[in-house]
């Protein structure tokens, strides 16, 4: 057994300290009054204790409407790209044909591609259609990088299912569908259930495709509307910090909950390949 | 008898299986990437429609090229993707080292680790833009402590500081990825390597040398190239913290281009800076490629 | 219950590997065949292509009568047991012995009963309701049979389902598969690596080398006339010994000289076994099982079938020593061949010691030099 220094206890001690303090910071600073938050030497309490900035930020800039925003279009690029992704990553993982490393790696490249490159196109052809604004704006866009990732993970999960299991169906009279639904997407929920977190927590966080292609407070996702906060004058910094914390505390359950399926589907997808 | 006719079956199912995702990365990616390379040959600028618009052939990029804030850019894409990527291997590495050791990983280290992570980029810039306010914000604060001057204080008004500022924000928000991958890496080194190493009079650098490091490297280069495509493209820090300021001091090649479209509204000439971005990224991905070519051979069936 | 016929077999590998040439194997109704070869044999190949999960890339299978070449999986009607069980792990030990005859749009109450039969049967009675991980790996494998067992197929095919228990528990499972296929009458194909259980549980034995088979045979043929030197190494444990070995005309009589030695055989030994007539003054290979040496001293025939060695190390195993030895043996291109020979354990022998053995010349197996084929009889 190896011995552990004090010094490995500081560094670990030190980045989780760095890793929570802005967030600690924000929240702390997100129920403090106006006078207090602009202080030289903020005080660390908040003193009074103010819900006033959640007030503002839902009941004047309307904030839930990007919540809503955000959902919707998260939600369902990820149900696209798991339906899709499933299908594709089962005939990568399985079955035997011609061309799957092609595919696969021309796969990898679409996900590795910038997205600032297909912006131009899209803004026009957004603008002609007139759908500059709608969640099909943004939804299209994000598949272009959620739906490499979804297979790609989704691969990896399903190589990782034995396949005698799926032999031993199709001996006890199941067909290949059967099969696919018996056995290898129960086993393959967990996975497919991870790479759904995956995926909408990448279109969760989009910022550029959700700057360019909106341009109205109602029709912007959280990121955006954030940033769009503040003024050319100017900042509202306690509807920004209670905007943050609004936004980072589900993230942070969601987090906390499901910590072991989140790195479990970062490690299959990057480690296994 | 047929031979093979399974075979064709099987790969019929498996080409059907794959179109509809095939079909749609084609139509939203390769399609407006063709349109995109189409359009760098095109003048379009929708704020001055009296001028000439249409087929300009190579036009756009040779202004590109002439332009010294293309070359700019690119020199501050380069010099963000290798310093963030460099701190934040390095950073990586000793708190995967340290969380290894100490073996706590729990619920509290993992959601440490992962929050940054999972939280959007633009969110992380804004909370340190609070952190860095001259005037209320706590690290001006810790400056103001060390008896820093004034001027100092107003970080992003100098080049530097400023680029001090997207690096250390990028730093805080990517390093745990990098740390999460690698700590995958380490947990699966088996410890009977080390016990050996310890039983063959190894120090504790030597093991690190000739063990961990060795072993960790397919991890570490995974990290290292998924890092470094991403810090490429970045953009969500630039548009928060500076919007490209002071000047045009930290612009990047994301930033150039989405100025180019949104800001200037010139779609033909944002569309060849498009082109050369996507060129770059495709040698990356190419290289990429080549780097991981073993892994995703296709595994043989049992 | 019905036979499986297999003939003119082919399978290549689209890499070029050709993993079966020519393989006719008819396994009777009722019968259990075992089919055994070392591992990359092409053994797991036939039984794949039984089973409808391989494609042969030429030959005709029939199960029960029926051509099922062109017949997916589910449509043969046949069951498998699999090495490692694949045993549904979401599913509990009831959902994984029901789940066949669920594929079969069998009643509720049809498969609660076939079940529940299944399961007193195998002693699972009260695992139903667990899920596979909380098994024992013996509890495992009953559940594996029991999901073949419990929709009476057409045939059984076993790819090696005892080789992941412990040795214990494996003999234990031997016997209780035998008694269990005796009572269902079932047709087996059985694969496995290992000689003993081939020997053992098999009604007939098929021996498959490099993709071609070797020798099919009840048991006990398979061990006393093994077809060819491959069959004859591989069942029998410790291995035969094989030496070069020529059969000279004396004056006194005939002989067997090899490994520098002289063992004299009885007169009519070439009358008793014609077909070493060609093979007079000619080099052959003679093979020799550990377990028919005996002590010198034990032997009843007349002194000369006797063998001076030198022992070079004893490994005591119990019932027997094995006592290595080697004996010169220029023809084979190396000076000695390692020989080892089962003593009982009352023979003294320590290393370095000198010791006499002898062997029945009617035990002595012959193979030729150059085919590996065992000399008529």
């Amino acid at each position: 057994m190896r011995r552990s220094g004090v010094p490995v206890y500081i560094i670990t001690g030190l980045f989780i300290l760095l890793s929570f303090f802005p967030f600690f910071w924000t929240l702390l600073s997100s129920y403090k009054p106006g006078p207090q938050l602009f202080q030289i030497n903020p005080p660390f309490w908040p003193q009074p204790f103010t819900w006033e900035n959640y007030r503002a930020i839902f009941l004047e800039r309307r904030f839930y409407l990007n919540i809503i925003n955000s959902v919707v279009v998260a939600g369902a690029t990820t149900c696209i790209c798991v339906g899709l992704g499933a299908l594709a990553a089962y005939g990568l993982a399985r079955l035997k044909f011609r061309g799957k490393t092609i595919i696969l790696g021309f796969i990898l490249v679409v996900s590795l591609f910038p997205p600032v490159a297909i912006v131009s196109p899209l803004f026009l052809l957004w603008e002609k259609t007139r759908i500059i604004n709608t969640y099909l704006a943004l939804i299209l866009p994000y598949l272009t990088f959620a739906l490499p990732l979804t297979v790609w993970l989704l691969t990896a999960f399903f190589r990782q299912i034995p396949f005698e299991l799926e032999e031993a169906a199709r001996m006890d009279g199941a067909g290949p569908l059967r099969t696919f639904w018996e056995v290898t997407l129960p086993l393959a929920a967990p996975g497919i259930f991870t790479t759904a977190i995956l995926t909408f927590i990448y279109c969760w966080n989009e910022f550029l495709f959700a700057l360019a292609f909106t341009t109205n407070d109602a029709s912007r996702t959280i990121p955006v509307a954030i940033v769009m906060f503040s003024g050319y004058h100017t900042v509202p910094w306690g509807q920004i910090l209670a905007a943050v914390t609004v936004v980072t505390v589900p993230v942070a359950v969601l987090v906390l909950v499901l910590q072991r399926r989140i790195i479990s589907g970062l490690t299959a997808g990057a480690l296994k390949g | 008898m047929k031979p093979g006719v399974l075979l064709s079956r099987e790969a019929r199912l498996g080409y059907l299986l794959l179109a509809p995702a095939l079909l749609v990365i084609a139509l939203v990616a390769l399609y407006p990437l063709g349109y995109t390379l189409w359009l760098s040959f095109q003048q379009k600028i929708i704020k001055l429609p009296w001028l000439h618009q249409g087929w300009v052939g190579l036009a756009n990029y040779r202004e590109l090229l002439a332009a010294d804030r293309f070359w700019q850019a690119l020199a501050h894409t380069v010099m963000f993707t290798v310093v963030s990527v460099s701190l934040e291997l390095a950073l990586g590495l000793l708190a995967a080292l340290a969380i290894h050791r100490t073996r706590i990983l729990t619920g509290l280290t993992r959601a440490a680790v992962l929050l940054p992570w999972a939280i959007p980029t633009v969110v992380a810039a804004v909370m340190w833009l609070f952190l860095i306010n001259p005037a209320f914000g706590l690290i001006p604060m810790g400056l103001r402590l060390l008896g820093l001057p004034e001027a100092w204080q107003v970080l992003l008004a100098h080049p530097a500081s400023a680029w001090a500022v997207i690096i250390a924000t990028d730093v805080w928000k990517n390093t745990p990825f990098i740390t999460l991958m690698l700590l995958a890496g380490l947990q699966v080194i088996p410890e009977d390597l080390y016990e050996a190493a310890g039983m063959d009079g190894a120090s504790r650098w030597q093991v690190f040398r000739h063990i961990t490091l060795p072993l960790l490297t397919p991890a570490i280069l995974v990290a290292l190239i998924f890092r470094t495509a991403q810090a490429f493209m970045v953009f969500g820090h630039i548009y928060t913290l500076t919007g490209g300021g002071p000047g045009t001091a930290t612009e990047t090649l994301a930033f150039l281009n989405y100025q180019a479209i949104l800001n200037d509204m010139r779609f033909g000439y944002g569309a060849a800076l498009s082109v050369v971005i996507f060129l770059g990224s495709l040698a990356f991905a190419l290289f990429y490629l080549y780097t991981m070519g073993l892994q995703i051979k296709e595994e043989p069936r049992p | 219950m019905g036979e499986i016929v297999i003939t003119g077999l082919n399978k290549t590998y689209p890499n070029g590997v050709v993993a079966l040439q020519d393989f006719d194997l008819a396994v009777a109704d009722g019968e259990f065949l075992v089919l055994v070869g070392p591992s990359g044999c092409g053994k797991s190949t036939v039984l794949r292509c039984v089973a409808g999960l391989e494609r042969p890339t030429s030959g005709t299978i029939t199960v029960g009568g029926r051509v099922v070449n062109d017949l997916p999986p589910q449509e043969r009607d046949l069951a498998m047991v699999f090495q490692t069980y694949a045993l549904y792990p979401h599913m509990t030990v009831f959902e994984n012995l029901a789940f066949s005859l669920k594929m079969r749009r069998r009643s509720q109450e049809e498969i609660r009963g076939a079940v529940a039969s299944v399961a007193e049967k195998l002693g699972l009675g009260q695992h139903l309701h667990k899920k596979p991980r909380e098994l024992s790996g013996g509890e495992r494998q009953r559940v594996a049979l029991g999901r073949a067992i419990v929709r009476a197929p057409q045939a059984f095919l076993m790819d090696e389902p005892l080789s992941n228990l412990d040795a214990a528990l494996r003999v234990q499972m031997r016997i209780e598969l035998l008694k269990l296929q005796r009572e269902l009458q079932a047709t087996v194909l059985y694969v496995t690596h290992d000689q003993t259980e081939a020997l053992t549980m098999g009604d007939r034995v098929a021996v498959l080398h490099s993709g071609r088979l070797q020798q099919v045979a009840p048991p006990r043929e398979i061990y006393d006339r093994p077809a060819n030197r491959f069959v004859a190494g591989f069942i029998g444990s410790p291995a035969m010994n094989f030496i070069t070995a020529r059969i000279t005309r004396g004056e006194n009589g005939l002989f067997l000289d090899f490994g520098g030695q002289t063992l004299s055989l009885p007169t009519d030994y070439l009358q008793k076994r014609p077909g070493l007539k060609p093979y007079q003054q000619k080099n052959l290979i003679a093979g020799l099982r550990p377990e028919h040496f005996i002590p010198a001293s034990e032997a009843k025939t007349a002194a000369p079938g006797i063998l001076k060695i030198r022992v070079e190390v004893v490994e005591t195993v119990g019932p027997v020593n094995y006592v290595h030895f080697s004996l010169p043996d220029p023809q084979s291109g190396r000076d000695r061949t390692p020989f080892v020979a089962a003593l009982d354990p009352s023979v003294p022998a320590t290393p370095a010691q000198d010791l006499e053995v002898a062997i029945d010349p009617d035990r002595i197996h012959f193979f030729d030099p150059e085919t590996g084929t065992t000399t008529p009889y």
